[in-house]
């Protein structure tokens, strides 16, 4: 059965869109979220969540191939369902607002990226931890803004900025250490 | 390619591989309790919908004959006295709409009654593990004879040393699925006979109603595994409405040389109207 929300969305061709991704996905979305949250009703609410997320990028999961589209409303899920377990299970996330930024040295960033294969810049996403690879992928697999991140994780938006720049900047490190042949 | 780009082609790549790698690692456990827990949602809507729907008929026929009732007593109210006249002058009166000027029929209309087209039976498949005598082999049709294709370029065969599920029977052939790896299922049939004594199956009873594809899609007997296709139907393909299964829709259809039947997505197909 077709969740309620997306009865609400006018455009035919959206909502269309919409059913085929829940009729397609669903099932490996629960499973996504129940393996994170070991509860069923909780795995629901990931579920409902994740889809109104998704409504809101309807315009670029339209101009996404079926296996990106799959992954995005997989990670999506995910995203949903680690905040939930978080909040749940009351889990006191410090604002990061007294945290230093790391001093930024664009050049060498620059450098390093532009440097780096796409291959090996997914090996060094494989080894960051997973609170910054989730907030990277927030921001540039969901493409997200630092206000959406903000709204999503439930933090300052300041917060959401310095978050994203630190899991950046741990990403050029690993990618520089490579580089180095560390 | 610009930084941010190579950013997003890299974040991208890495969570189509976590999804991979997720969708093959569900085990059959983790697959059943998801299936089961949409089918629960999906029946308890269906149940609330129907619901609704009475409500519905016996609020809208309410609302319309308490209209029915005012509208009469305003045109009593409002119907001028009859003259005493000869009836040669006698004026006509007549009672006409304010929108077409035709006159109002004079009987009672009756209150506009929502007549609900019965909802054509579709059976839903289940299944259940069924165990076989070890050490047998059996070829896999598509459907209930071996007049049907058969999968895997006319090989399909399934041993009974792992996991048979039964649908029911047809036509002295039994419908089951099983497992071909840890990530691939088929869905076919056996000889009845294959079947041990003890066994308990239904007759399988399908609807066979005329359904047309929507848009184009694989028709797969794979369903809850890698969705292997058997054919790729086009929209406007006429097939055979079967059955349901969770989000799927079992069909036959008589595409090739030989009749076949397979799944295909609920979304692309719908029952064909009558003409």
């Amino acid at each position: 059965m077709l969740p309620l929300i997306l009865t609400t969305i006018e455009n035919n061709d959206d909502r269309a869109l919409m059913e085929e991704l829940y009729l397609r996905y669903h099932h490996l979305m629960y499973a996504q979220a129940l393996r994170v949250l070991n509860n069923s009703y909780a795995a629901e609410d990931a579920v409902s969540d994740a889809i109104e997320a998704l409504i809101k990028k309807i315009s670029l999961l339209r101009n996404m191939d079926c296996n990106k589209r799959k992954a995005y409303a997989v990670i999506t899920v995910r995203h949903m369902a680690i905040n939930l377990y978080r909040r749940h299970s009351r889990e006191t996330v410090l604002e990061d607002e007294f945290l230093e930024l790391i001093p930024s040295n664009s050049r060498v960033e620059d450098h390093v990226l532009e440097a780096a294969g796409v291959e090996e810049i997914k090996e060094a996403i494989y080894q960051l931890s997973e609170n910054d690879r989730d907030i990277l992928m927030m921001r540039f697999f969901r493409e997200m803004s630092d206000a959406e991140i903000s709204k999503e994780l439930g933090i300052l938006p300041a917060t959401a900025r310095v978050r994203t720049s630190r899991a950046r900047k741990h990403l050029i490190k690993l990618l520089e250490r490579r580089e180095a042949g560390l | 390619m610009k930084q941010e780009d190579k950013l997003k082609e890299a974040f991208s790549s890495v969570a189509m591989e976590q999804t991979e790698q997720l969708e093959k690692s569900l085990t059959y456990e983790e697959r059943r309790k998801s299936e089961a827990l949409y089918k629960h949602h999906h029946d308890t809507a269906l149940r609330l919908i129907r619901k609704q729907k009475v409500s519905i008929v016996k609020w809208v026929s309410g609302i319309a004959a308490v209209a029915a009732a005012v509208l009469l007593i305003v045109w009593g109210v409002n119907r001028p006295a009859p003259d005493i006249i000869t009836p040669a002058t006698a004026p006509v009166s007549t009672v006409v709409s304010a929108h077409t000027n035709e006159p109002l029929q004079t009987e009672t209309a009756t209150p506009a009654v929502q007549t609900v087209e019965p909802t054509p039976h579709i059976p839903e498949l289940k299944a259940h593990l069924v165990s076989f005598p070890e050490g047998m082999r059996y070829a896999v049709y598509t459907g209930p004879g071996e007049r049907y294709e058969r999968a895997n370029h006319n090989k399909a065969v399934v041993s009974t040393n792992d996991w048979i599920e039964v649908f029911g029977v047809e036509n002295g052939f039994a419908m089951i699925q099983y497992a071909i790896t840890s990530t691939q299922r088929r869905v076919g049939y056996i000889d009845a006979a294959a079947l041990p004594t003890h066994a308990s199956v239904t007759a399988l009873e399908f609807s066979y109603l005329p359904a047309v594809i929507t848009h184009e899609t694989d028709l797969t007997d794979d369903p809850f595994g890698e969705k292997t296709p058997l054919h790729i139907l086009p929209a406007s393909t006429e097939a055979k409405w079967l059955a349901t299964l969770d989000d799927w829709v079992y069909l036959e259809w008589y595409g090739g040389d030989q009749p076949v039947r397979g799944f295909v997505p609920a979304a692309a197909v719908r029952l064909k109207s009558a003409e």
